[in-house]
Parts: C-alpha cells; structure tokens; sequence
C-alpha cells in the first residue's frame, strides 16, 4: 500500500477536553476513505489538523511523505491538499466563476506586479486560470450561472461550487467536510456518483466525513470511526459495520 | 464662469486631495482591512516634502532643480513610506478587525508625539512659509488630478486582476481564502503598503499646496474623516471616496447659508446617509450582479 496520507498519534486537547486523542492511520493512494463517528466526535477537529487550520497538540501527519505538522493551510493546499467546509465557506460576493479562479491565482502566485504592469507572463497566467475555471464551473453544472453571485445559489448549487473550487488546487488529496449534508436523496446518489468519477478522472485520494450510512458504505474502500476522540475501528465497510465497538458508539450498550 | 471658479475652485481641489486619502483608505479594505494608518503616512510624506522645500541646508538643490524638485519631494516621501510601511505591516496585520483599527490608530499617534518633538519638524508651531509650486491654490489640480486618476486606474488594474480577487477573496472569508491557498498575510500587507505610499505621495503633494504643516494634519480625527469619505461613498467602489469626499468637503460649504445651524444639518445627512445607504453613494448605482 502506497500511502498518500500518513497521520500518527494526533491529538488535539481544548483545555481538559480531549478532541482527538492519539489518532493513527494512513490513506492509501487512489482510495475513497470514509470518516464517520457521532456528532462531536472530533472528525471534523481532525480534517482542521489535518488542512493546518489548527494546529494539533500532539503528533505529526505526515502528506506525499513530507512532514507538513504546523505549515501554513495556504501552503498545504498548495502542496495539493484540498478541502470543503462543513458549513459550505465560499466567497459569497464573487461570482461562481471567480471563486474558482482564486485558487487558480493562488496556485500561479498571481501578484501585484503582474496586475499593475500586466506584462505577457501575468496575462498568461489570467487566460490560463480563466480556461481552467471554466472547464471546473462546466464540470459541476454551473456553467449557465458563472457570472452569478456565488451566494445566490441555490444551495446543491453550492455545495458542488465548493467541491468545483476544491479541485481548482489540482489536488492529490480531496477532503470532504459532510458533502452531502442536505441533499435530497436523488442528490445523493448523483453526488456519490459525482465522487467517482472525480476521482478517475483527476487521480484523487478522497477523504471524506459522512452520516449518512448507505453513501458511506456504497463508495468507500476503507473506514475509520471515531468516537470522543478516539479511534474505535478502521477497515473496510462490512468489517467496521460489524464491529461491537462500532455498534456500541451509535446505539449504545444494550445492543452490542 | 470666473466667478465660480473663484469661489468653488479650491473647494474642487480639496475635494481632489482628500479623495487621494479616501482611495489610501480603501485600498487596505479591499482586503478587508480596515486600517487607520494612512494619515500617518500622509503626515509623514507632507513632512517629508516641508522639510525637503524650507531647510536651508537644501537650497542648493532646490536652486539647481527648480521645478523638478517637487516629483524629487514625492519619491523621497514613496521611499521613506514603502519600507515603514512594510514594517509596520507584518506585525499589525496579523490582527484583525477593529484590533488592526487600535494597532494602527496607535501608530498615528506615536507618530505625532514623534513630530511634536522632534526639532527638524518643528516642535507644535511645525513648519511654514513651504514654497509654492504655483502661483495659484487651483493649478494644485496639476498634482492632484493625475495623482488621482493614476491611483484609479492602479485600483482599477489590480479589481480586474488575480492579485485583486484574492484580495476580495481575503475580504469575503479570511479562512476560506488560506484554505485556498492564498498567503493572506503577504496580499494583506501588499495591499496595506499600497495605501500608505498614496498616502505618503499625497501628503508630499499636500504640504506646498497647504503652506504650513504640523502635527494636526495626522490626527485621529483626521483620519476618522478619511473613514467616513469611504463609508458614506461606499467601501465596495473604488468610486466610493471620491463620491464620499466630494460630499463630505462640500457639504459645510454649500450649507454655508444656513449659518450656525449648517452643522446640525451637516450632521442629519451623515446619519441619514448611515441608516438609508449602508452601501454608500456607489452602492446606489451598482446594481447587484447575479439574479
């Protein structure tokens, strides 16, 4: 197994309260890897340690085998880290198709020379972002909205913008933050189907957090669940499924 | 026609002058930064060009150069702004929101305890008798007026550019725009230094035209001023200060007539503004893009 992802002994503690505690797995190159577990549990405290937008307490993830434990989030999502945000985070005044192109810049270190001079490098690097962001808005069925504002979507509208914008990093690794909380179930299937075919089509690792139990299962090669904290199982869908543990953390005791 | 000229033309040029400071101010905010830095660096640059024109040790230059001398007074007030306003940006734009307010409303007045004190600048009386690069206050418009449209159209180049959507992108969802990829510290201090050099060239442009400079120029009040040009003409435009200047500077002068009650008067269209045009002046004619 070629792991893109190598996390070992994370923990995060908020004052007393252990968010995640001593947390280890890897992600395999290629793999749709699920992140379930009740509500607080710490998955998404984890995908925060994970991006850099928190740092952990304890413990180092390892990306690509390169230490990336403490880096700035902007420069692990240039390294091809990508993320959504459980309560959807875009760029609510600009337009669906600039919310695409600022991570294209981001990534092309669009500066301040090249907007003030605007010499034939800088306004290579704006046609090339612009290309790319137009085949990203098409690719998630936005197209017909590009020049709209991002926050009068609808709101599947926005989620799949926000995944659109995701993949604007040319990511090797896609974290997605409940994708399909939300969504009516005709979506959920489109999305799940949506999922794959990103993944073939850009060569992603996708790490996901998702309740809902059928997606889960349907799409994910390997499972890890936490719970307060703690890693209670990882494998695959039927093995965690089966597992007492597992059982005990959703339905309690009575019915391990 | 000469008449109006006589009467309005320096009302026209200040509306000019303080829009420079209004656009200084609004450049950091499209960021999402609201700095009150740079009337400091405008205090800083009209001393840099008071100095530069009165002490005596100069003179030989200011005889050679003639004319020139002036475009000298504002590079030597860009040089001087660049770097400390570099310096002062790193540390102060790790803060935010009304903290980066405090950081640099701290700034501005440190830095006029610094002049009050120091023997170059004048102590309070500060410096007078600056020589004139015209004959008459209204050909001022000559510096102003391409100053300003160079800075519109600096402002304009950087909204259509990638630098310019990751500002705006900073401005929307500081998390989401590093999660992005985005240096957010770096395009924040970019754009904060862009401001504070407009505002130091303006000053440099602003000490000749004033004739006398001292520390009142970069007060906090002053700067509370240059807030309100952006707010009431609208943070979103880049039009915005200009409107918002051209309303503030010629407010009292138009309700001249009204004597003593033209400031109760003055005061109502600046709450009516707030409460019925929380999108300033500009936000009345852009309409909102998307359906």
């Amino acid at each position: 197994m070629n792991a893109i992802l190598r996390v070992q002994d994370l923990s995060k503690a908020f004052g007393g309260l252990m968010a995640v505690s001593s947390v280890s797995f890897e992600v395999a190159e290629g793999e749709i890897f699920g992140l379930i577990g009740p509500n607080g549990a710490g998955k998404t405290t984890l995908f925060n340690m994970l991006t850099g937008l928190c740092t952990p307490t304890s413990g180092s993830v390892r990306f690509q085998g390169r230490e990336i434990t403490g880096l700035d989030p902007a420069r692990i999502a240039r390294m091809g880290m990508a993320r959504t945000f459980q309560n959807i985070r875009l760029f609510g005044g600009l337009s669906v198709l600039d919310n695409v192109r600022v991570p294209l810049h981001a990534m092309a270190r669009s500066g301040l020379w090249g907007a003030l001079a605007g010499g034939a490098a800088a306004r290579d690097k704006e046609r090339r972002a612009l290309e790319k962001a137009r085949e990203l808005v098409d690719l998630v069925g936005l197209s017909g909205r590009a020049g709209a504002l991002a926050a009068s979507l609808p709101y599947g509208g926005r989620r799949r913008l926000e995944i659109a914008r995701a993949l604007a990093l040319s990511p090797k690794l896609l974290l997605l933050d409940e994708p399909a909380a939300g969504l009516n179930p005709a979506e959920k299937v489109e999305l799940s189907r949506f999922i794959l075919d990103i993944r073939d089509r850009f060569g992603l690792t996708v790490l996901f957090i998702e309740h809902n139990v059928p997606m889960v299962m349907g799409l994910c090669q390997r499972i890890a669940v936490l719970n307060f904290g703690d890693l209670i199982a990882v494998g695959a869908p039927e093995a965690v499924q089966a597992d007492p543990a597992v059982v005990e953390a959703y339905l309690g005791e009575a019915h391990a | 026609m000469e008449d109006f000229i006589a009467r309005y033309g320096f009302l026209f040029v200040t509306i000019l002058q303080q829009a420079l400071l209004g656009l200084s101010f609004y450049l950091p905010l499209m960021a999402g930064q609201l700095s009150l830095a740079g009337i400091g660096f405008y205090s800083l640059g009209g001393y840099v060009a008071a100095v530069m024109g009165t002490h005596p040790a100069l003179a030989p230059w200011r005889d050679s150069l003639g004319f020139l001398f002036f475009p000298l007074e504002w590079l030597c007030a860009l040089a001087l702004s660049v770097p400390l306003a570099l310096a002062l940006g790193f540390p102060a734009l790790r803060l935010r929101g009304i903290y980066l307010a405090l950081a640099t409303i701290a700034f501005v007045q440190v830095l006029g305890v610094v002049v009050l004190n120091l023997p170059l600048a004048g102590g309070a009386v500060g410096i007078f008798g600056i020589p004139q690069a015209f004959e008459s206050r209204l050909a001022y418009v000559w510096f102003f007026g391409p100053l300003l449209a160079l800075a519109l159209l600096l402002v304009w180049r950087v909204e259509r550019s990638g630098f310019g959507r990751m500002l705006f992108a900073i401005r929307e969802d500081e998390l989401a725009a590093r999660a992005m990829g985005v240096a957010i510290t770096w395009r924040k201090v970019q754009a904060f230094v862009l401001g504070c050099a407009l505002a130091g060239v303006a000053g440099a442009m602003s000490a000749p035209f004033l004739n006398t400079w001292n520390a009142r120029q970069g007060t906090f009040d002053a700067s509370v001023a240059c807030l309100a040009y952006v707010l009431i003409g609208g943070a979103r435009s880049k039009w915005g200060p200009l409107l918002g200047a051209a309303l503030l500077v010629s407010l009292p002068e138009v309700l001249r007539p009204l004597k003593d009650s033209r400031m109760i008067l003055n005061g109502l269209v600046l709450v009516l503004a707030c409460v019925y045009m929380p999108r300033g002046i500009a936000g009345l004619f852009s309409r909102r893009k998307g359906s």
